[in-house]
């Protein structure tokens, strides 16, 4: 279960979150709707454990773990997995690569073996197909090259061959057409499961047409302003952030 | 005693044999006139070679015990090996060039082809020679010359290895390579520098190309050697017209390394590329001059160096491009990209221009940049433990030119020698992925 408490952060003395409160207990969907500039993505990178943020207030566990202590490297230990809403291009380092450096890290910190070359690379094969990622692409440099799309595409495919218990998607649905959208989608629904949960981080409720939240949090000035469930929404599809805005104000 | 009385000490003791031994103490009398380089020369003002005044060194040894491996065992190619400066029959294949490669061995050649072997190295002993170059002349205990005929399209590449092995006795060797390739010729040329133990040995090779017209030859030189070992190399390429030559400069190992690139365009339509990778760890300096002489109209030049420093290492890079009145249809470029790892390691780079010509396109840039935070985070935030995505960021950024070569078994065994200090790197790029 991840429990985030009063969180107040910043960025070079300015402030973004003002005390979010949010618990998404395991196996649920929670979708975080919001504003350009309300502060999604520092919600989503804080969680992940990118520096550059203060933490002045408040805390975020994941089952019962201090994640506010620990290297982004151990909270993906622990299960967390950030798909970034612009995801980083690795001149040189080949996908392939990276991944099997990211699973010996991860089971290295869970106290497990390496995964043998041959059943990693079968297991590659496996998600590349489900994941309709161009064979090519695999080993290739990290996002090199790679379409909007494909760069999305990509984060879903590492998602699935990496098999996180919280997957936190950061926009994952921008730049994507209504194809990718979907089948992006499909990888997140197949990972559904009452041991794994989402945090869905998205301006537009398209996504959630596909990947349809337990939850939806509405986030405005660092606050989560409003909640409920998948209907609300469809509520700020047809009525804007505005009058939610203006109530936090 | 100074490196050159070593030497001259040395060419005492061995008996006079007709003109080679001639030739010999001319290019050390050449040195001894040009001098040693020192700090205060412009060109050498980043390398500080007082260490090899201060080795007393040993240039009497003769080979002892054989490598345990050579490296490039898989690779299906041509060899030339030499150890400890001498030629290595077991370890070479010789019979397996055709006659369109003519191959002389300096050994053979003092007692078949006296005359040719004393012109040879007298070239290196008059003129604009430099001191190392004429010392490699007086000390070459062995060497190679190879001559590929007319339109011959060499397969397989040829592999010129030099190995030292480990010793106490701080030694110096001398490896030579010399390849002139007939008009049309093609040839993939493997040059490796290789060493192993503990000596504070010295290596001075000296490396010639020389192609006729519409040549193409592809060079690849790596310097892997010894912990304490210095290297001076000495390339020189002389293009003709319509000619290519590619060269790829790749230095990891050593305590002190120097190399100097001379590419002389002096033929239309000669073109060159010079790529280079130097790795300044602990202790290390690494340091590249390299200097590209447009004398012809429409001739090229494209030049890319990536060079890292870490810990107290030093890496240089010198790029001069010269560009002579009254040529015209020059294309330059070059760039000098360079990541400093840590506080106390240094870069520089400097790209010298000397334009005396109006008709060119001429592009320079040099950066030098840390890790990427971004990509840091992104692999760790993937569970890549933060020292294996630093090993992983770095090697990426000098495989973003080592993927250029075509030879994927240079290509692995630099990149194992790369990753030798790193055991996390070392495992990620262990087991052949896809």
């Amino acid at each position: 279960m991840l429990k985030i408490e009063n969180l107040h952060a910043e960025v070079d003395g300015k402030p973004i979150l003002r005390g979010i409160n949010l618990t998404v207990p395991a196996g649920e969907v929670h979708a975080i709707m919001g504003p350009n500039g309300s502060g999604k993505s520092t919600l989503a990178y804080l969680i992940a454990g990118r520096p550059g943020y203060t933490v002045t207030q408040g805390s975020i566990t994941y089952n019962d773990k201090d994640l506010l202590a620990l290297s982004p490297e151990d909270r993906a230990g622990e299960g967390v997995f950030l798909a970034f809403q612009y995801p980083v291009e690795i001149p040189g380092v080949n996908n392939v690569y990276m991944l099997k450096a990211a699973m010996n890290g991860l089971r290295k910190y869970r106290g497990l073996g390496e995964m043998s070359a041959v059943e990693f690379l079968n297991l590659v094969k496996t998600k590349t197909k489900e994941i309709g990622l161009k064979d090519g692409l695999l080993n290739r440099p990290v996002n090199q090259g790679f379409s909007g799309g494909e760069k999305k595409r990509n984060e879903v495919f590492q998602m699935s061959i990496l098999e996180p218990s919280l997957g936190i998607l950061d926009e994952t649905d921008s730049g994507l057409d209504i194809d990718a959208l979907k089948i992006v989608a499909d990888g997140v629904t197949r990972l559904r499961g009452p041991a794994r949960s989402f945090v869905v981080v998205t301006h537009y409720q398209r996504l959630l047409d596909y990947i349809v939240p337990d939850y939806v949090h509405v986030l405005a000035h660092g606050q989560i302003v409003k909640s409920g469930t998948r209907e609300l929404a469809l509520e700020l599809e047809a009525r804007g952030y505005d009058w939610l805005s203006a109530d936090a104000a | 005693m100074g490196l050159l009385e070593t030497f001259a000490r040395h060419l005492e003791t061995v008996s006079p044999v007709n003109g080679i031994h001639a030739a010999r103490l001319a290019a050390l009398a050449h040195a001894g006139v040009r001098g040693l380089p020192e700090i205060s020369d412009e060109d050498w003002k980043y390398t500080d070679i007082g260490r090899l005044h201060r080795i007393e060194f040993n240039l009497g040894r003769s080979p002892d015990r054989a490598p345990v491996a050579v490296p490039l065992a898989g690779l299906e190619a041509h060899r030339v090996v030499f150890i400890n400066g001498h030629f290595s029959a077991v370890h070479s294949t010789l019979d397996t060039l055709p006659k369109e490669v003519r191959l002389r061995l300096f050994h053979r050649a003092s007692t078949e082809e006296p005359e040719w072997l004393a012109t040879h190295l007298g070239k290196l002993g008059t003129g604009d020679a430099s001191a190392f170059a004429a010392l490699n002349a007086a000390g070459a205990q062995d060497g190679v010359a190879v001559e590929l005929a007319n339109a011959y399209r060499l397969v397989q590449p040829l592999l010129v290895i030099f190995m030292n092995t480990g010793e106490l006795h701080p030694s110096v060797v001398s490896p030579h390579l010399h390849v002139s390739a007939g008009a049309g010729a093609e040839a993939s040329i493997i040059e490796l520098h290789v060493g192993d133990g503990e000596a504070t040995s010295l290596t001075n090779a000296f490396t010639r190309i020389e192609t006729s017209r519409g040549a193409r030859i592809s060079h690849y030189r790596a310097i892997c050697e010894a912990v304490n070992a210095t290297h001076i190399g000495q390339l020189q390429l002389d293009i003709g017209s319509d000619s290519e030559v590619e060269n790829f400069s790749l230095a990891l190992g050593g305590r002190l390394i120097r190399v100097d690139i001379d590419c002389r365009l002096a033929a239309a339509g000669g073109k060159v590329v010079l790529n280079g990778v130097f790795v300044a760890g602990l202790d290390q300096h690494i340091d590249h001059h390299t200097r590209v002489d447009h004398r012809a109209s429409h001739t090229s030049s494209d030049e890319t160096y990536r060079g890292i420093a870490d810990g107290n290492g030093r890496g240089v890079f010198n790029g001069k491009i010269i560009v002579q009145p009254g040529v015209e249809k020059i294309v330059a470029t070059q760039a000098s990209h360079n990541l400093l790892l840590s506080n106390e390691g240094e870069i520089d780079t400097k790209p010298e221009l000397e334009i005396y010509a109006d008709d060119l396109r001429c592009a320079h840039g040099a950066t030098v940049g840390q890790l990427d935070e971004d990509a840091l985070f992104y692999l760790r935030a993937r569970g890549v433990p933060e020292a294996e995505a630093r090993a992983l960021l770095v090697y990426g950024f000098v495989q973003a030119s080592l993927a250029t070569i075509p030879v994927r078994e240079l290509q692995a065994l630099v990149s194992s020698r790369f990753a030798n200090d790193n055991e996390a790197l070392a495992r990620i790029l262990s087991g052949n992925l896809i």
